[in-house]
């Protein structure tokens, strides 16, 4: 057992995941690149294993890297015991999906765009309170999550990896039900789309935002919003697709003084 | 126009951000709020920093590259328009119209650096047909400079020509242009809030989307006011479920 190696694949997934992520095999590299110490290490005295495994960790890869920490754990450690290549590429693959969907929720979904929305209200008031407070608070989850996502996850195994997606799990739950008053929210927040169309009825003008605030306020926010997520949804489009979308219908309301 | 160091200077703190985003992430420098922040700093005006950082953070709020998905991008976009604002003197409204075309323009750059990093990949594979562990320890550290230049390079170009090109632009360009950018600029939002909801079980929690949209559109509470709300409701809700004794259900995936 060597402590050595599992410290060198925490700290590189901390400081190179990612860095050859490429569009066939995403993090594929990136991930043999973690776990060349201990493959280096377990298999020196039989080169012809240590190309076979070298090959199987080079197979397509994509997960969330913050949570990505378990996964390098557990295959270390059962390279080190030099467990059959199959079942380790199979518990990669199982758990490569249900990490992902947690860490993403969890972290970037949740987590971050809280602190970062809270962080940019500081901020717009004129305080770099906002960017200051924001650093620590992202940083330190981050780095925790990963060298202690790896170190733990090897030295207690896969009982360890049950018990932290059964925690998670609940943590998860909570998180969306929370996610979801916070989005809810911000689509009335953030979204800026109020018309200036009114209409002259004999003398008086009436303004058609106020009709419409007077049925539902915020509706037309609410509209681009939910336009936005069937086309991410149903037609399958790209997030940039949309964003083309929504510069081109808001540059035309916008220039034919409809918005 | 923007000197040749600060210039240069925007180009390595693009670098540093894009390499935060995909690497290291220390604090998600590539997020508008903190990248602005820097850029604010790096061009002697921290107030511009602070305000277009935190008008593109909340523009962008929920656009995140999940499973290394091509986005907007914002982190560039948010440095080229302040210093392109800090040149050519533009204020608020014109940094952000400014911004909007470089986030969409700079989505090519990452295409192009995903798709060359796929010759790591292909080398990789030949290193381990020949099990050289050194070759591969030694490639992957090029990988940084990757990503780098993707974005270091075109921001430089942008910083230095830039205000050039925008002032050329916006001699040319009648004013409600830059008003219609702006109204588009408004809705942009909608985007990184789909994202969001398509990550989140909205059909089966929809009550607590409900919730957040009544106490900011009929209430107007502020966001301090919405997220203790919507903690009640949370604690609430947890606390029926485990009164009948049914915590958050165990994801079936996991059983190997």
């Amino acid at each position: 057992m060597s402590e050595k190696a599992i410290k060198k694949t925490a700290w590189r997934l901390i400081t190179s995941f990612q860095a050859c992520e490429n569009y066939e095999r995403e993090q594929a590299y990136d991930y043999l690149y973690c776990m060349l110490p201990t493959l280096e290490e377990t298999y020196k005295d039989d080169p012809e294993e240590l190309k076979k495994r070298l090959k199987a960790h080079n197979e397509f890869f994509n997960c969330n890297p913050i949570f990505t920490g378990p996964i390098l754990g557990i295959t270390s450690a059962m390279e080190e015991n030099k467990v059959d290549e199959k079942t380790i590429q199979s518990l990669k693959v199982g758990l490569m999906g249900p990490l992902a969907g947690i860490g993403d929720t969890l972290v970037f979904t949740i987590y971050i765009s809280i602190l970062f929305s809270l962080g940019a209200s500081f901020a717009q008031q004129g305080s770099i309170v906002g960017p200051l407070m924001v650093i620590p608070l992202t940083f330190i989850p981050l780095f925790l999550c990963r060298y202690f996502g790896t170190t733990i996850a090897y030295k207690k195994g896969m009982e360890s990896i049950e018990k932290i997606t059964a925690a998670l799990d609940k943590v998860t739950t909570i998180a969306q039900e929370f996610g979801l008053v916070i989005i809810g929210a911000m689509s009335v927040l953030l979204v800026t789309a109020k018309t200036s169309i009114s209409f002259s009825v004999g003398d008086t003008t009436i303004a058609l935002q106020d009709k419409l605030d007077a049925l539902l306020p915020g509706l037309l926010s609410v509209l681009f919003v939910f336009v936005s997520y069937k086309l991410l949804t149903k037609a399958k489009w790209s997030p940039v697709k949309v964003l083309f979308f929504l510069l081109g219908v808001g540059f035309v309301l916008g220039a034919i003084g409809v918005l | 126009m923007l000197s040749i160091g600060t210039s240069i200077a925007l180009a390595l703190w693009a670098a540093v951000c894009i390499l935060d985003l995909k690497c290291f992430k220390i604090a998600l420098l590539s997020r508008p709020l903190l990248a602005g922040f820097g850029a604010g700093i790096i061009c002697g005006n921290i107030p511009l920093g602070l305000t277009v950082g935190s008008t593109l953070e909340l523009m962008s709020m929920g656009i995140w590259n999940y499973g290394g998905a091509t986005i907007p991008d914002y982190t560039c976009a948010t440095i080229v328009s302040i210093a392109i604002a800090t040149a050519t003197g533009t204020d608020f409204n014109g940094s952000i119209a400014i911004a909007i075309p470089v986030a969409l323009l700079f989505t090519y750059f990452d295409i192009l650096a995903m798709t060359y990093n796929t010759f790591y990949q292909h080398k990789a594979d030949k290193y381990c047909e020949e099990g050289n562990v050194k070759a591969l320890e030694r490639m992957h550290p090029l990988g940084y400079l990757t990503w780098a230049i993707s974005r270091g390079l075109p921001v430089f170009l942008a910083c230095f020509f830039g205000s050039w090109v925008v002032n050329a632009i916006f001699n040319v360009c009648p004013e409600w242009v830059f008003t219609a950018i702006g109204k588009a600029g408004g809705i942009f939002p909608a985007l990184g809030i789909a994202l969001l909801l398509k990550m989140m079980p909205a059909k089966k929690y929809w009550m607590f989307l409900i919730l957040g949209y009544v106490l900011a559109a009929y209430f107007d509470l502020g966001f301090i006011g919405i997220t203790l709300c919507g903690a009640v409701a949370v604690g609430i809700t947890e606390l029926s479920k485990r009164q009948q004794g049914q915590g958050p259900q165990k994801t079936k995936a996991l059983d190997l």
